[in-house]
């Protein structure tokens, strides 16, 4: 049984936490469920999808409007955060090749593994584009739709061997470039608006959304397509939300790949001082 | 009678960030400690959200029912009730941005135990520190 | 109007099973079993954010925390060592 030391250290945890617990509801500084909001969510989840107002984000979804809308910038510098450390992370393993001769024995799993994944390997993909593609109009967004697809990448490789995943040509090049890509359609939509606006001389921000009346540059809320009725897009929303999933997507299964590599060849990389 | 039921949501996410600032401390193994530190990431983003947590009648910060279609807006009285019962949506986002920034951290310390383990050959810490002290030379 | 509501007995219930698979990933010396444990509380995190109305997070987090982070951990076990070696401390 624990002794004596672990049993005093276990105490004092269970009681510092309960005495916090304790102080936070009776002082009131911690809220019990509280009805009324702060004044600034109350204003969040008044104007996102109010039409009459002015700072409309056109979009059922109130999460997401605020992530990619009021504040885009900071989602910005999250999306470059996330993707320095993946870079990073690479940079670790900077030298070790990935090709299909050095990416051990291409065993997977037993046949029936394998034909059952590749039913679930339709499933993954279009569960995770749609919660993406949805991502304005329901609970979702680029950063869940990529993450889930990632989960999708990381089964094929434990499923067909890494050797196969590269073999069919998930080359490190490949995916970074397409990581690339989703990455600089998020900052190609940032800049778009006040680029336009200024070319015609008008007031632009940048990661704006919709047209505002000090701004009028922005993008459409809703488009019209062929067919009569026009869909509701919510301007850079649905946009930004492609170009995360493609940008996380390829990130992950990028990292997946790297670290799922044999030892042997894991260790030639990086450049570690023999 | 709630109010019990508050402080015991707090005290309890309290006690698993204290375990796992304890496991964090503590255990020699660092990718134990890597495990802790995701495991307090995770417990301080439920506290941000259980902050924002709306008592009864309260729903996701998204107006139902709504797709591609573009039938019709909502009316005044829909936002209205919308505002009064909506969860408060600021925690949630910032929430998202934790769990990815937490997911950043994770994948490049992930790396570093691969490549600390390579040239040391251990991922404990004390005998780690011992070896940087002699130069940490290689280990056949 | 303090009536205890199904969220909030799905709340106490997930959180005390979140702590507990805290507590067991901190005693647990097989770091394979540690990671299994960390999975299950994430999904216990999962279901407390369901409760709490924040779908946009269940749906992030059921991906990550369940299937992103045991990944990783798994991958970093199989290239390093499975056992905590021997600690001698609690």
């Amino acid at each position: 049984m624990p002794d004596l030391r672990t049993f005093i250290i276990a105490l004092s945890l269970i009681t510092v936490s309960a005495v916090l617990g304790y102080a936070l509801i009776t002082y009131g500084l911690a809220p019990v469920a509280n009805q009324d909001l702060v004044k600034l969510s109350r204003v969040y989840l008044g104007t996102v999808f109010n039409k009459s107002s002015v700072l409309w984000g056109a979009s059922p979804e109130v999460v997401t409007s605020i992530i990619w809308d009021y504040r885009g910038l900071d989602t910005v510098y999250e999306t470059t955060v996330f993707f320095v450390a993946v870079i990073s992370a690479l940079t670790l393993f900077r030298n070790v090749k990935i090709t299909p001769s050095n990416t051990g024995r291409g065993v997977g799993m037993t046949v029936i593994v394998k034909t059952v994944s590749k039913i679930v390997f339709i499933a993954i993909p279009a569960v995770a584009v749609s919660i993406t593609v949805h991502g304005h109009l329901t609970p979702g967004g680029g950063f869940q739709g990529g993450s889930t697809f990632s989960v999708a990448s990381l089964l094929m490789i434990s499923v067909f061997s890494l050797n196969l995943v590269v073999a069919r040509g998930w080359s490190k090049e490949k995916l970074l470039s397409i990581r690339t890509l989703g990455l600089l359609s998020v900052g190609f939509v940032a800049f778009s608006t006040p680029l336009i606006a200024s070319l015609l001389g008008l007031k632009g921000y940048l990661m704006q959304n919709l047209e505002k009346p000090w701004a009028p540059v922005g993008w459409p809320a809703e488009v019209s397509l062929a067919s009569a009725s026009s869909i509701l897009v919510s301007g850079t929303l649905i946009v930004l939300n492609i170009a995360e999933f493609v940008a996380v997507s390829a990130g992950l299964s990028l990292i997946f790949i790297t670290l799922s590599l044999p030892t042997n060849v894991l260790e030639e990389g990086g450049g570690v001082a023999r | 009678m709630k109010e019990f039921l508050w402080m015991y949501f707090y005290a309890v996410l309290f006690l698993t960030m204290l375990v796992a600032i304890y496991g964090i401390a503590v255990k020699p193994n660092m990718l134990k400690k890597i495990i802790m530190l995701s495991i307090l990431s995770d417990a301080a983003n439920v506290l941000a959200v259980v902050m924002g947590y709306r008592a009864n009648a309260s729903s996701p910060p998204v107006y139902p029912g709504y797709t591609f279609e573009v039938v019709d807006y909502p009316s005044k009285d829909a936002i209205v009730s919308f505002v009064n019962s909506a969860v408060d949506p600021i925690p949630q986002v910032l929430v998202v941005t934790a769990i990815v920034i937490g997911l950043a951290v994770l994948v490049f310390l992930s790396s570093i135990l691969i490549l600390i383990y390579r040239k040391y050959r251990t991922l404990d810490v004390r005998r780690l520190s011992s070896l940087i002290k002699e130069g940490g030379e290689w280990i056949e | 109007m303090n009536y205890i509501t199904v969220n909030d007995v799905m709340l106490a219930v997930f959180l005390t099973i979140a702590l507990l698979f805290t507590y067991k990933t901190l005693v647990e010396k097989d770091l394979l079993k540690a990671v299994i444990y960390s999975a299950v509380e994430s999904a216990s995190y999962t279901v407390v954010f369901t409760s709490l109305f924040a779908p946009d997070l269940a749906l992030a987090y059921v991906a990550i925390g369940v299937g992103v982070y045991s990944a990783l951990f798994l991958l970093v076990i199989s290239r390093t060592e499975r056992f905590e070696g021997g600690d001698s401390n609690a």
